[in-house]
């Protein structure tokens, strides 16, 4: 017996080991700060895009090697128009000082169709806590919630705050909630124009922004007109940043997407996707990465005096740009990884200004 | 309750020395019935995730190899003291509902257990002899090990040890939010034949179990454990040496 309990106990000590260090691997990610129609004419446009890549492995994140010699353009369609672009110019530069920010995250539960959407909610509730618990103090935050037709918006926890330890329960509440079945129709316009005003009356700072999130629905109520909204944001001097963490075909209503989009090009947001294209095999329950490395230094981006590549690139159309539509096409950037060569497509928006 | 402790300690310190009534052997507790509670709905993690507090339902778990040794002294026919030091197992991973259908649904850490205790023999001459017991467990440290589940991990090509579970991480995370030390109220009911006996015993903290208490975070609130134990009296040469002169 007592040998018995002797080789119990030496086994117990000896299954205490230690935890050891997983290998990182190179995995890149990459978003566009904005982009900017320097000159136009019906067929060619000159726009100048400010974008940046991100690599995991990195505890800083941001690549700052030179990449003149990896850059690429590729010829994208959309609709009847097919693009090509040709490659002017690429300097590393820092943007402009913005100084600190009050931003509303705007968001919305529930969906009006059956669809497993586990993956995004899971994903989007660390990237929002991040991005809120990285912004304070120096900046303020709040959340809002688009809720149903008699009460469009909902403003959580009676606005912005510097202490993002206060919105946490709440976010959590919302998003374990936020995968089931509703009847209403999403008053989205409604509520984006509700919150301009609040943000107008409430905000502290000049340098406002707008995160809209988490509003897939098959319907939203178009009882106001898409780009009376837009140019009501770009008065108020609002920067409208998109995250698009689900792949972009599972989108089920276009028009909600190319609002989202205009919204933040013509207000000239940063815009990011999540890489979709990796063959990065993620652990079980492992959250995708990228998006909290992003949404961790989101509020530098906002704040200004971020260090980024800027293109120039000439891009000619086969069809006509026309006066106030925004235009969708690709570049790609080859980097190394600790194994290979990887290639990173890097979709950018551009809006012809009228 | 530390008076009673200091003196509980001192009589069984003295008891070790001098007595002649004394009984030592190992005792194991193989299942393990608990349930844990949080103050609030959800554990927010540095990572920035968030998990579902408790399920506030009591689960059922086979605790492996959780083990100590005893002590006890019979001071008289009925009264015995009891002190212990076992490395019991804590298990409560079904309890998180965000885990109860992953694979991994493990939220374990092992602790080594000082109990101190006073019980009744109700029928000592009986050849199944009854007894209750009541005390306090001093519960010190929280060991993660393999063998309780909570590390899961498989050996690569580099001959490394690859942890595929991601949610390792939070449950250590977890585990440390746990007080290094926390005291327990215990009672139990027991059948004692031949040396062998099979005990229930129920235990709930009667200190903080958080390391830390937060506002903004769900803080654990009680524990509730109801644990098999089966113990056995290892023989004693000097008692035997005196029954054979």
């Amino acid at each position: 017996m007592k040998y018995c309990v002797l080789i119990l106990l030496m086994l117990t000590i000896f299954s205490c080991k230690r935890e050891e260090e997983k290998l990182v691997k190179n995995y890149y990610s990459c978003g566009v700060i904005n982009a900017d129609v320097n000159s136009y004419t019906s067929t060619q446009a000159v726009v100048k895009v400010r974008f940046f890549i991100l690599d995991k492995s990195n505890n800083d994140g941001l690549i700052k090697q030179n990449i003149l010699n990896n850059i690429s353009s590729v010829s994208s369609a959309a609709g009847n128009s097919q693009y090509s672009a040709s490659f002017d110019s690429l300097k590393i530069i820092t943007t402009p000082q913005k100084g600190n920010f009050s931003t509303a995250v705007l968001i919305s539960d529930g969906l009006d169709m059956e669809i497993n959407m586990d993956d995004y909610i899971n994903g989007i509730e660390p990237t929002v806590r991040k991005f809120i618990h990285s912004s304070v103090p120096n900046n303020e935050v709040m959340i809002a919630k688009v809720s149903n037709k008699n009460k469009p918006i909902e403003i959580i926890n009676n606005g912005y705050t510097r202490n993002a330890n206060e919105l946490d329960l709440k976010l959590a509440e919302i998003y374990k909630n936020g995968n089931y079945i509703t009847n209403d129709t999403l008053p989205l316009l409604e509520a984006i124009d509700s919150l301009i005003n609040y943000m107008n009356v409430n905000s502290s700072y000049l340098n406002k922004n707008l995160i809209i999130l988490y509003s897939r629905r098959v319907n939203f109520l178009q009882n106001l007109n898409v780009n009376t909204i837009i140019n009501k944001a770009k008065q108020s001097n609002m920067t409208c940043h998109f995250i698009e963490l689900a792949p972009t075909y599972t989108w089920e209503n276009n028009a909600l997407r190319n609002f989202i989009v205009k919204l933040n090009t013509v207000t000239n947001g940063v815009y990011f996707e999540k890489n979709l294209y990796s063959y990065y095999m993620y652990d079980d329950g492992e959250l995708p990465m990228e998006m909290l490395q992003f949404s961790g230094k989101l509020p530098n981006m906002i704040e200004g005096n971020f260090q980024c590549f800027e293109a120039i690139w000439t891009i000619n159309t086969t069809s006509i740009f026309t006066v106030g539509s925004v235009y969708t096409t690709t570049f790609s950037v080859k980097l190394s990884t600790n194994f290979e060569q990887e290639e990173i497509d890097i979709p950018f928006n551009f809006y012809i200004n009228p | 309750m530390r008076k009673f402790l200091i003196i509980l300690l001192l009589i069984v310190i003295r008891q070790i020395v001098f007595a002649q009534k004394t009984e030592i052997g190992v005792v194991y507790s193989p299942i393990l019935v608990s349930k844990l509670t949080f103050d609030k709905d959800y554990i927010i993690f540095n990572d920035y995730t968030s998990l579902t507090a408790g399920d506030n339902k009591f689960h059922t778990y086979f605790t492996g190899i959780s083990t100590g040794v005893f002590y006890r002294y019979k001071y008289t026919k009925n009264i015995f003291f009891q002190t212990e030091i076992d490395f019991f197992g804590n298990n409560f991973g079904s309890q998180i509902p965000d885990w109860a259908s992953s694979r991994e649904k493990n939220f374990t850490y092992s602790s080594i257990d000082i109990p101190l205790i006073c019980g009744y023999n109700l029928n000592p001459g009986g050849k199944y002899k009854l007894k209750l017991y009541g005390g306090f467990n001093n519960k010190f440290g929280k060991f993660i090990t393999s063998f309780y589940s909570t590390l899961s991990y498989s050996i690569n090509d580099n001959g490394n040890q690859e942890y595929y579970y991601a949610d390792i991480t939070r449950k250590k995370e977890l585990i440390n939010k746990v007080s290094f030390y926390y005291l327990d109220i215990i009672g139990g009911i027991g059948i004692l034949k031949y040396g062998t006996s099979v005990d229930f015993r129920i235990e709930k903290n009667l200190t903080n179990l958080n390391k830390i208490e937060n506002n903004y975070n769900a803080n654990f609130k009680d524990v509730f454990l109801f644990r098999l134990c089966v113990s056995h009296v290892l023989p004693n040469k000097k008692q035997k040496k005196n029954f054979i002169k």
